[in-house]
């Protein structure tokens, strides 16, 4: 099996600026080594599931962050595959988004999300979201084997 | 039927009355009086009485009072001579027939009396076919009426009107033609009692200067009488029809609506020929009213289904464009709690890693600019917010519960100091409040924004003073939080829970002038009312009611 060395976390957020700050903030807190960042729907899945011109197999990072309004396959779409894949349901998930509507937070946990964030204004508060999610699930949360 | 009991009323009429009195009595009488014997042989008559029956004096004398009656029922039958003879007053009701044929309905008065001992009788005659006509019209009338109002069509009213009209000359055929406008026609509306051929034959004939009666009727807006089929111009092509249906009269009166718009005509046909009397004058003129009245009731029920049906349909169409506006408004806010917050967020964050990153290099001008910038863009995060939570408001359902209003506020007050710095001291009395209905979610947000402006604007009141109370009128109960601290201008007091205006600026009290109209917004849509009261450096008294169950 051709299996990727794998990032400890995806990030999937199509904006640069909030990209540069959710980076900089688990860096900050020494959360983490390696991060894989990309900015479309599309690119995650093929990342994912080993279905792009890069022909990379299956990849399993620790820590899916999915933001959820992305161009070409919307975040909710990405996740839905995430968790209907044997390889990958067991994955963590992060909704970390803008939109704090009814409908986004309970299409999310319908389809199986593991948290679901909205990103505050305020850089304090989003560093200190960051902060704790990756506190939580990098380090406290113990996957299964 | 001879009494011979002396103490009856029999003798006693007789006694009271002398012959001469009498005598004026009888033939003064406006009333026809005849005056039988026991075996009913009429052996006086009046003059009215021979004026109205059509017969002389002599030729009465020589009948029966048996013989006026045109009904099979006689006036002797055993149950009426036996109420007679208990009361000596006995009423009847007969049709009488006259001299020349014709019947009509009449109520006489009975009185006997014994003359040289042997028993008369003597009976006052009064003409009660008019009364009659009215009694039966006024009948056929409340059945019509009651099918006008219930959901019958036009021909099944119409039907009931022919009936009815043929009911008061059961020699008559009636009939009622509509007129159509667009075809200048005229269609059957009803004759229940024509052949269906003739009906068949007759359905879209022509309206038209001498087309039958109905037809030149309806062309010259006037009553046509035709007397004789057989040999007037008008039905000369329609003639041998008639005669197939057994008619040979027919008179044709136009219906004309109220607003003088032709709407068909009405008809009486008899089986020979015939001229219309007074009376048959009156009720084709009657007729045709009649007609008139249920023919224009339906037509104003039809308009006002049609237009039922218009608004109902206008009514769909609406909703349709409010679903629509209202789906559009969903997409725009929630476009701009995405898209207006991730920009905002770059402003602060980027701000902030300049501030952390390169403070050395930042003289203390250039870090208040930034920290300016980051204030900025918070405070426009927290306006997004605002807006979108009213906007969400008038979308969200409301779910009534029972409210406890003092744990709300309790729970409210004790959330709110958790986030309040330690020094400001603040008192809160809270009374007991009377329990309410509503949405437990809104109220709560009402509760949450008096509460927290409470605080707020005590800010810099030494001993802060926040008093909840309630009082339940008749209607509704009013809920009151009362402060001691900055309270407002009476002046400005409209402005209060206006959208996006402010009594203070951000230096005084930070905020975004959205809370007090989302509140205005909850308690009008629970059917309540707010208020406020206040006295600039004094304080202030903000109040809502909510309705009682």
């Amino acid at each position: 099996m051709n299996i990727k060395e794998y990032p400890e976390v995806l990030l999937v957020e199509d904006r640069e600026e909030d990209a540069t700050l959710t980076i900089r903030a688990l860096k900050k807190y020494n959360l983490i080594n390696d991060i894989k960042w990309l900015e479309d729907g599309q690119h995650a899945l093929d990342y994912l599931f080993g279905t792009g011109p890069e022909k990379v197999l299956q990849a399993v990072p620790k820590l899916i962050l999915l933001d959820l309004k992305l161009p070409r396959v919307n975040g909710l779409e990405v996740l839905e595959q995430i968790k209907s894949s044997e390889g990958l349901k067991n994955t963590p998930v992060i909704i970390m988004t803008s939109s704090n509507e009814d409908v986004d937070i309970k299409k999310a946990y319908d389809l199986g999300v593991n948290s679901y964030i909205v990103k505050p204004i305020d850089f304090g508060g989003f560093a200190e979201a960051v902060k704790q999610l990756g506190m939580y699930w990098l380090i406290l949360n113990q996957p299964p084997k | 039927m001879r009494t011979s009991d002396s103490n009856s009323p029999v003798s006693a009429v007789q006694l009271q009355q002398g012959q001469e009195q009498y005598a004026a009595y009888f033939e003064g009488n406006s009333d026809s009086i005849l005056i039988h014997d026991d075996s009913g042989n009429l052996i006086d008559a009046n003059h009215e009485a021979c004026r109205v029956l059509g017969y002389t004096k002599a030729e009465l004398l020589q009948m029966n009072i048996a013989d006026l009656e045109a009904g099979l029922e006689t006036i002797s039958s055993q149950k009426d001579w036996a109420n007679f003879l208990k009361s000596n007053s006995l009423i009847l009701q007969r049709d009488f027939r006259k001299k020349d044929g014709s019947s009509f309905a009449v109520e006489i008065h009975y009185r006997g009396f014994d003359k040289n001992g042997e028993a008369f009788y003597e009976c006052t005659i009064k003409d009660v076919s008019e009364r009659n006509l009215l009694r039966a019209r006024e009948r056929n009338r409340a059945r019509v009426l009651e099918q006008l109002a219930g959901d019958a069509d036009l021909f099944t009213v119409l039907h009931s009107v022919v009936r009815s009209i043929e009911e008061e000359d059961p020699t008559s055929i009636c009939t009622i033609l509509l007129y159509d406008k667009e075809t200048n026609t005229l269609g059957t509306g009803a004759a229940p009692s024509m052949p269906d051929f003739y009906n068949e034959a007759i359905d879209g004939i022509s309206v038209g200067d001498g087309i039958g009666s109905c037809g030149t009727a309806a062309f010259s807006k006037k009553l046509v009488i035709v007397d004789d089929i057989g040999t007037h111009p008008y039905w000369a092509p329609f003639k041998e029809l008639a005669f197939k249906a057994g008619v040979q009269s027919c008179w044709s009166q136009p219906i004309i609506s109220g607003t003088g718009d032709m709407v068909g005509t009405f008809a009486i046909y008899h089986h020979e020929p015939r001229t219309p009397q007074d009376a048959d004058l009156q009720r084709i003129a009657y007729g045709a009213r009649f007609a008139n009245l249920a023919i224009e009731n339906r037509r104003i029920r039809a308009e006002l289904l049609e237009y039922k049906n218009h608004l109902e349909q206008l009514v769909t169409e609406r909703t349709i464009a409010l679903v629509h506006a209202n789906e559009e408004l969903e997409a725009f806010s929630y476009s701009v709690s995405h898209d207006l917050r991730a920009p905002l967020r770059a402003i602060a964050g980027f701000s902030n890693i300049m501030l952390e990153d390169y403070s050395d290099k930042l003289d203390d001008d250039g870090q208040k600019t930034l920290n300016t910038i980051v204030s900025n863009a918070l405070r426009m995060g927290h306006l997004i917010d605002d807006i979108l939570s009213f906007s969400k408001l008038s979308r969200a359902e409301k779910i009534n519960t029972h409210l406890d209003m003092k744990s709300i506020f309790q729970n409210v007050f004790d959330e709110l100091m958790r986030q309040e710095p330690k020094s400001h001291k603040v008192s809160f009395e809270l009374g007991e409040l009377a329990p309410s209905n509503g949405d437990q979610a809104m109220i709560t947000q009402v509760v949450t924004n008096f509460i927290s402006n409470a605080l707020k604007y005590s800010r810099n009141t030494p001993e802060t003073k926040i008093i909840v109370s309630s009082e339940t009128n008749d209607n509704n109960t009013v809920y009151s939080v009362k402060d001691n601290g900055a309270g407002f201008d009476e002046k400005y007091k409209s402005k209060l829970f206006k959208i996006f205006s402010r009594l203070h600026n951000d230096k005084e009290f930070e905020g975004t002038g959205i809370g007090l109209s989302i509140v205005k917004k909850v308690i009008e849509r629970h059917g309540g009312q707010v208020s406020a009261e206040g006295t600039l450096g004094e304080g202030a008294t903000f109040s809502f009611s909510l309705p009682n169950a």
